[in-house]
């Protein structure tokens, strides 16, 4: 026997064949399910904090300009404080202000800032955040925010489903005590707390942002 | 079989399924660190936002702290006087310096004439043709608009935007570069409408920015200031600044509060607060922003 091995190389037989390619195939199962398995939950887990850290970003520039908006009056009509001066002005679907922006995304100075929802292709929505420096500012309505002058509007996130401001306190004029109102008529005075409602395609949503405004407009405004 | 194989010349390839696995292996590891590396990073991105909104708190506690010493009565000994003096305080342990500042101590934007305007510009390193000609920038700036609604052609660039509402408006002006900006924005107000500064209160850099002032008058008078103060003596005005002296208080104060934990995360907050007296309403914030790192010196004036 042990003479004849390398002349006599005596085949496999089948069975010996079929569990030698069966053994193969199932750890190549094993294999390459563990690699998918793994491949999938990094792309999962890396799309994860992707979205966090832009929820983190996005957050912290949204409390960052609320929280420090300016009182301003527009050029137009010196003669009309009330009526020109833009403190907050706010309804269920948009937010207006003046604040400074930092000098890494504008040119700097003071701009007017509208956050609300804007139409993308596909259908799909995005929360927007348009701007326009106030030396140049036309008055755009809160409904149409969009102004010749304004720069191009900034994407903040895309695939919006559902956005929605609320103002809680007492506008000017009311006897109502402070409560959550879907809009803010009052310029003139700040809101106690501002809150933004935010949800996406495929039903993931952010926790609210609640920003405290401290200015008081009025004040600010009426200092010569 | 298992005897005739083990003898056999084509015995490596038998080792297939073996490099398969190893392959496998390696393809794993590289992926789990790498995502093992990418969520940790994103741990410690969320750390330090945690550290950061902790360091907001405690500058936004050190704020109301300086509000309230504002209010208690500037008579007392013990008060924190808004005179630019740092003071040091502990909340939950760690510290917050808060820096109480009249704005008085501060060049007026609106009130400022362009002589002042001019040696506060050549004082931060702008040079004198240009700190001359960024001067009258200035005020024909703040000149009131035009009545009419704007209908009139402007001559030139250079159109009358009214008075200055915000510091931040500073940055519009054509010739206002951001790191001129940056060096500018701690000498400069749009709240008092005074001509002049209170020298008495007036931080070492506001009074160089004054004309007639060198820097070496300007240091020794801090100097000589802070020692009064230590004796809780009274502070009399600097001589050498004329005109440009304003002996009163406005009662708009800026109150900075800068906290710093062990780690390095900061978070520097500036209110600008007017008291009024009225017990309805005792302040009123008139402008609430955070401050950033001042530049280096080695960043160049525009």
């Amino acid at each position: 026997m042990k003479r004849k091995t390398h002349v006599m190389q005596r085949g496999l037989t089948l069975l010996e064949m079929m569990i030698a390619l069966l053994l193969l195939s199932m750890l190549l199962m094993l294999l390459f399910g563990g690699l998918r398995l793994a491949s999938s939950s990094w792309d999962r887990g890396s799309a994860f904090t992707d979205q966090v850290s832009q929820m983190q970003l996005v957050e912290n520039f949204m409390r960052r300009e609320i929280s420090q908006a300016a009182a301003y009056r527009l050029q137009q009509d010196p003669q009309d404080p009330k009526a020109v001066l833009l403190g907050y002005q706010g309804s269920a679907k948009r937010l207006r202000f003046v604040a400074p922006m930092p000098q890494a995304a504008a040119k700097g100075g003071l701009y007017v800032l509208t956050f609300g929802l804007s139409q993308q292709e596909g259908g799909q929505q995005a929360l927007t955040l348009w701007r326009e420096p106030t030396d140049k500012a036309g008055s755009p309505s809160l409904a149409n925010p969009e102004n010749e002058a304004a720069d191009a509007p900034v994407i903040l996130a895309r695939h919006v489903s559902h956005l929605e401001f609320s103002y809680y306190g007492v506008p000017a004029g009311s006897t109502q005590p402070a409560t959550w109102l879907p809009d803010w008529p009052d310029n003139q005075n700040a809101p106690q707390l501002i809150k933004m409602k935010i949800a996406f395609d495929g039903g993931a949503s952010w926790p609210d942002l609640v920003v405290a405004p401290r200015v008081d407009m009025a004040a600010a405004a009426n200092v010569r | 079989m298992t005897d005739n194989s083990a003898l056999c010349p084509q015995t490596r390839q038998h080792g297939i399924a073996l490099i398969l696995v190893l392959w496998v292996l390696v393809l794993l590891t590289i992926i789990a660190g790498s995502f093992a590396y990418s969520v940790h990073s994103s741990t410690q991105m969320a750390a330090n936002a945690i550290e950061t909104a902790k360091a907001q708190s405690l500058a936004d506690g050190g704020v109301s702290r300086g509000i309230f010493e504002l209010l208690s009565g500037q008579a007392a000994p013990t008060a924190w006087k808004a005179n630019g003096q740092t003071h040091l305080m502990q909340l939950d342990g760690q510290d917050i310096a808060v820096t109480l500042t009249d704005e008085s101590g501060k060049i007026d934007l609106n009130g400022a004439p362009a002589a002042l305007l001019t040696s506060m510009l050549q004082s931060v390193g702008v040079d004198p043709d240009h700190a001359e000609l960024l001067a009258q920038t200035l005020v024909g700036w703040r000149a009131p608009p035009p009545t009419g609604a704007g209908l009139q052609p402007q001559l030139g660039a250079l159109a009358a935007h009214g008075p200055f509402r915000s510091i931040e408006e500073l940055q519009q002006v054509p010739g206002v570069t951001p790191q001129l900006f940056q060096r500018l924005a701690p000498l400069v107000t749009v709240y008092t409408g005074q001509p002049g500064v209170n020298t008495q209160i007036a931080s070492e850099a506001v009074l160089q920015a004054l004309p007639g002032v060198s820097p070496a008058i300007a240091s020794a008078y801090a100097q000589q200031r802070a020692a009064l103060w230590q004796t809780k003596q009274a502070v009399p005005s600097l001589v050498q600044a004329g005109t440009y002296n304003v002996a009163a208080l406005s009662g708009v104060v800026s109150v900075l509060a800068q906290a710093s934990l062990a780690n390095g995360v900061g978070f520097s907050r500036e209110a600008v607060v007017r008291i009024t007296g009225q017990p309805a309403q005792p302040y009123q914030i008139l402008s609430w922003r955070e401050v950033y790192p001042a530049p280096t010196p080695a960043d160049s004036p525009g």
